[in-house]
């Protein structure tokens, strides 16, 4: 698996790289602009050099050898993201390297983003499996990895691109999934994944060859300009409906939801938060730059078709979580409910509606993140116990640990003080901006739903007594504390003072092409 | 720059609960002492905020406004007039009256019941005192939680789910005023060209009638369900029996009030127009609300129960009063709200002071308290005759203003809304016969002694309110009247709607067939 994710980086590099067609038919290398591919070059850098130092470094120091290329790798790309906000900052959005790679606000923020989340996943992800001992040298390579192809989701400006950028962190998040492979269930779940997956891909690929077989370019560009000059060939539609069935399985939309419960039961709990946070925002942003930013002006075919999938995802996704008893499949049914919220983001299509679904990313990504944190540790060796009578007298064990799900539950749930109500507050206002308030009453009662499930777990946490012996493996090493710390920072911040994150998202000029 | 009393009024329970936070759990002794000395302390800033309150404005006093979302136009506004200025000194009178109320009863998980009181105080003050929409929605949610928190945790036997359903019954209400909250922001930014959450500017736009009813309605179902108003109100005798004493206590005597404050506050002067058209509902549902919860309590065996169902009873009147549209009614509902708190507040008390030594709240299991428990029989009856609304104390003053002021609108409803009155009479004096008049029949209650002197101040100043709010109620009206005129004023213009004037006698009388009035308009009686 190693390998293909390998030859396949290399394809995709080459590709930045590579030359397209020019009008005379002569090939002519296109002009390489090197600081704007650098964020996601440096972490590719990262990753082969974690993957080819095996030869170099002694056996004793190749695990801490990995984990600090990767966290290297986080840094040098953060700060070659930063220059390219500055660079921003002078007045040079646009697109680079022939047009293919988008330079503006939204592709630099959602770069951070994906930065911050593949930095958590390090943070929280290597001493959660090095407790589990299934911690693996590649773990770094595949986190860095998976981030250059979800950062390359957001400023990809060509279909082609979206399609192995997509590629990429998919198959990295395959590999994760199927981390603890001396498990059954984590076999199953990553091949089901792997292989609807793989369908999903595929579906995305039929649409964008219809795409450019009507509009005659796979550029974003071009088929804005395309749809922009008069009347929409159903042809299109059709392929707009099947790029939504690749992109709607990444952020797991009703009815290509079937793989999460199970993905985020089976996987190891220290992936899930990677592959929750991660996968369904590189899914969101790249709805956001397709249908929001380049169909723009196809909103009246997809318009409905998103709604319908969004009331779907969230209806789903609320009532099926109710009857869960796994915490696992609990939250797995809450990210698809959260899908749904964030679709409702997609729909109505303004730029107040975009940097809200960014928003909502962000403290998405940072609630789950704590959330599956603290069942990695609750939950014990080899994820044993995931039931959520296991959390039972929690409140009692380890009060810190019950208080800190709290937090992220009530998170999850919107409700104030923290992120989650900011988050789907700025989204809800913006989609009645644009006269969506429909849609929006159909969230605010999915939200009542959900309250419910969250609450059920709070309760067993600080009511029920707990059952059977205390486990004691439940006590969190200092480096996850430490994330874990961070994330209810992040989540109660911006649950109280959202102005700093919200004026970066205005001053980032979100504004994509189209809008 | 003015003293911010009104945020450091809000915070400091805050203040408080981060201070317990950081207190060894085992160290109850300091727990207790920071909780009390908090509430305490928040009183002591109610006094100075009572006399700083300048007599006589309808305006809003004490506002301060700051930046806080620039983003989306929200901003942190606070202040307080007349209509919220007895809500938060009820709030800061009620808390450490709970809190003392609760020492030695609550033994287990002490810092955490203490840090989840102090943090339902700093939401409820800021709920009240919030001139922005935003703010106001996100203490509105705050609240659930610390509440939650606070029936689930120390609750009675069927806790969770009383703690579920409250926290699930108001967030659907919620779910409603959110979208018309973004309604009216969206509005604004139509209108204005900006967005904006603060209520003063949201005042000033022109809203079309069907507009007005939808978001009318939608406010309405959310504040409704906080009241509770029949047929909302079936989360209350679940969430009120199941809590903890100090739990009911704060829901009865102020969380309810937050949704008779909000048709105040928000639904009434937002939406004028659609304001005139379906206080008729209201008004209907009010009075259903008085007799069915009052025939509800008839039929309780529990005791805890009954003072639940008497408030569904009680605040039928206070929602009456409101949507009478006079002025009368709205001061009389506004005194009731005031009365109602401190009453039913007080019984709850009592009734898990019996608890306490007796662990049921069957009422059968009693009789003949008196004379086992004397102080406790007399404070009990004080308080039933408060909650009845006897002459010389606060709910007589208050009921009648509703009365007289529903009685100028129609003196059916007044007529209907008045069996209550004596169907609370009924119950409750039934409920005390029952438990402390007769002999002793069961040998359990042989063994009981009567309250303690602390039991005894906990529950004295509330008596002293009662009787201080019945025999000088000016003092209390005075406050309130230039900001019920206000929105009564804001309904007659907005809303095509002329206040029922009060006839006069003398004119009546020379020209009897005439009816033609023009009486003391809305004066005082």
């Amino acid at each position: 698996m190693i390998r293909i994710i390998n030859t396949l980086q290399v394809a995709s590099a080459s590709l930045v790289a590579a030359a397209t067609p020019s009008a005379e038919g002569v090939i002519r290398a296109p002009e390489i602009d090197y600081v704007a591919i650098a964020p996601e070059a440096i972490l590719v850098l990262g990753a082969l050099a974690i993957l080819l130092k095996k030869g170099f470094v002694p056996r004793r120091y190749r695990m801490m050898a990995s984990v600090a290329t990767g966290i290297l790798a986080i840094c040098a790309s953060l700060i070659a993201t930063g220059i390219l906000w500055q660079r921003l900052a002078d007045g040079a959005a646009g697109t680079a390297v022939s047009g293919i790679l988008a330079v503006d606000g939204f592709a630099v923020f959602s770069k951070v983003l994906f930065l911050g989340i593949a930095a958590f996943a390090i943070l929280l992800g290597v001493p959660g499996l090095r407790r589990e001992r299934i911690m693996r040298e590649e773990y770094p390579a595949l986190v860095v990895l998976a981030a250059a192809g979800m950062m390359l989701m957001a400023a990809s400006s060509d279909l082609i691109l979206t399609f192995l950028a997509l590629e990429l962190f998919s198959l990295a998040f395959y590999v994760l999934a199927a981390f603890a492979r001396d498990l059954p269930r984590p076999q199953e779940s990553a091949l089901k994944y792997f292989l609807l997956g793989a369908f999903a891909s595929a579906f995305f690929l039929y649409g964008v060859a219809l795409a450019y077989g009507t509009a005659g370019s796979t550029n974003l560009t071009s088929i804005a300009d395309f749809l922009g000059r008069g009347s929409i060939p159903w042809i299109f539609v059709a392929s707009m409906a099947l790029i939504l069935v690749g992109l709607g399985f990444k952020v797991g939309a009703v009815p290509f939801h079937m793989w999460v419960p199970d993905v985020y039961q089976g996987a190891p709990s220290q992936v899930v938060g990677f592959l929750a946070s991660g996968a369904k925002a590189a899914g969101v942003v790249a709805l956001l730059r397709i249908y929001v930013s380049a169909f723009h002006a196809a909103r009246p075919s997809w318009l409905p078709v998103i709604a319908g999938l969004s009331i779907a995802t969230m209806a789903v996704g609320v009532v099926v979580a109710l009857v869960q008893s796994d915490i696992k499949r609990l939250l797995g049914y809450s990210s698809i409910a959260h899908a749904g919220y964030l679709l409702i983001g997609v729909a109505a299509a303004t730029p107040a509606a975009t940097s809200a679904s960014l928003f909502y990313l962000v403290s998405y990504a940072a609630m789950i993140f704590g959330a599956f944190a603290i069942v990695s540790v609750v939950s014990g060796k080899g994820d044993g116990f995931t039931r959520i009578d296991d959390f039972a007298g929690l409140a009692r064990r380890r009060p810190m640990l019950a208080a800190a799900f709290t937090v992220f539950l009530l998170g999850l749930a919107g409700i104030p003080p923290t992120a989650g109500f900011i988050a789907k507050f700025v989204l809800f206002q913006a989609a009645v901006e644009s006269g969506l308030w429909w849609l929006v009453l159909c969230g605010a009662v999915a939200s009542v739903i959900a309250a419910y499930f969250y609450l059920r777990v709070i309760i067993v946490m600080f009511v029920r007594e707990p059952e059977g012996e205390d486990l004691d493996s439940d006590e969190p090493d200092p480096i996850t504390s430490l994330g874990m710390g961070l994330a209810i920072g992040i989540t109660l911040v911006l649950g109280i003072i959202p102005q700093a994150l919200m004026s970066v998202l205005a001053g980032a000029d979100l504004v994509m092409p189209g809008l | 720059m003015e003293f911010p009393l009104l945020s450091l009024i809000i915070w400091l329970p805050l203040v408080g609960a981060l201070t317990v936070a950081l207190i060894p759990k085992d160290n109850k002794q300091a727990i207790q002492t920071a909780a009390v000395a908090t509430t305490v302390a928040g009183l002591g800033l109610g006094v100075w905020l009572f006399t700083g309150f300048k007599q006589g404005e309808a305006a809003m006093q004490m506002v301060e406004a700051y930046e806080w979302i620039p983003a989306i136009g929200a901003r942190y506004i606070v202040g307080i007039d007349g209509i919220s200025l007895f809500m938060v000194l009820l709030t800061l009178f009620m808390f450490p009256i709970a809190i003392l109320a609760s020492l030695g009863q609550i033994q287990d998980r002490l810092k955490a019941y203490a840090i989840f009181m102090l943090i339902l105080e700093s939401a409820i003050l800021g709920a009240f005192c919030a001139l922005d929409l935003l703010l106001f929605f996100f203490f509105w949610e705050a609240m659930l939680v610390p509440m939650y928190f606070l029936i689930a945790g120390w609750g009675g036997k069927r806790r969770v789910y009383a703690a579920i359903k409250f926290f699930l019954y108001t967030m659907l209400g919620s779910a409603f005023l959110l979208v018309a909250i973004f309604l009216l922001a969206w509005m604004h930014q139509k209108q204005t060209g900006s967005i904006s959450f603060d209520l003063h500017s949201l005042l000033d736009l022109e809203i079309a009638r069907s507009t007005q009813l939808w978001l009318f309605i939608a406010f309405s179902v959310s504040f409704a369900i906080k009241v509770p108003v029949f047929p909302l109100h079936t989360w209350l005798p679940d969430a009120h029996t199941e809590a903890p004493t100090a739990g009911s206590v704060v829901l009865a005597a102020v969380l309810l009030k937050l949704g008779t404050y909000g048709f105040l506050r928000y639904s009434i002067p937002l939406f004028p127009k659609a304001t005139v058209e379906l206080a008729g509902v209201l008004v209907v549902l009010g009075v259903i609300g008085i007799v069915y919860g009052a025939i509800l309590c008839l039929k309780q065996s529990d005791i805890k129960r009954l003072v639940a169902y008497s408030s569904v009873s009680h605040l039928g009147f206070v929602v009456l009063g409101i949507f009478a549209l006079t002025f009368q009614g709205i001061q009389g509902g506004l005194l009731q709200m005031l009365n109602h708190g401190v009453a039913t507040g007080a019984l709850f008390l009592l009734v898990g002071m019996i608890y306490e030594r007796r662990h049921t709240r069957e009422i059968d299991e009693f009789g003949g308290l008196a004379s086992k428990m004397p102080v406790f029989a007399g404070l009990f009856l004080v308080t039933v005759f408060a909650s009845i609304g006897l002459p010389g104390m606060g709910g007589f003053i208050g009921e009648l203003l509703i009365l007289a002021g529903t009685f100028l609108r129609n003196p059916w409803i007044a007529a209907a809304a008045a069996t209550g009155v004596i169907l609370a009479a009924v119950y409750l004096l039934w409920a005390y016969q029952r438990v402390f008049t007769g002999k002793i029949d069961n040998e359990e209650n042989e063994r009981l002694s009567d309250i303690g002197a602390k039991e005894i101040l906990v529950v004295v100043p509330l008596v002293v309110l009662m009787l201080f709010v019945g025999f000088f109620p000016r003092y209390f009206l005075d406050r309130t009247e230039p900001s019920v005129r206000q929105v009564l004023t804001r309904v007659e213009e907005k809303g095509h709607y002329r206040e029922p004037e009060i006839p006069d006698p003398v004119a009546a009388a020379e020209k009897p067939a005439g009816g033609d009035s023009h009486g003391g308009h809305g004066a005082m009686p």
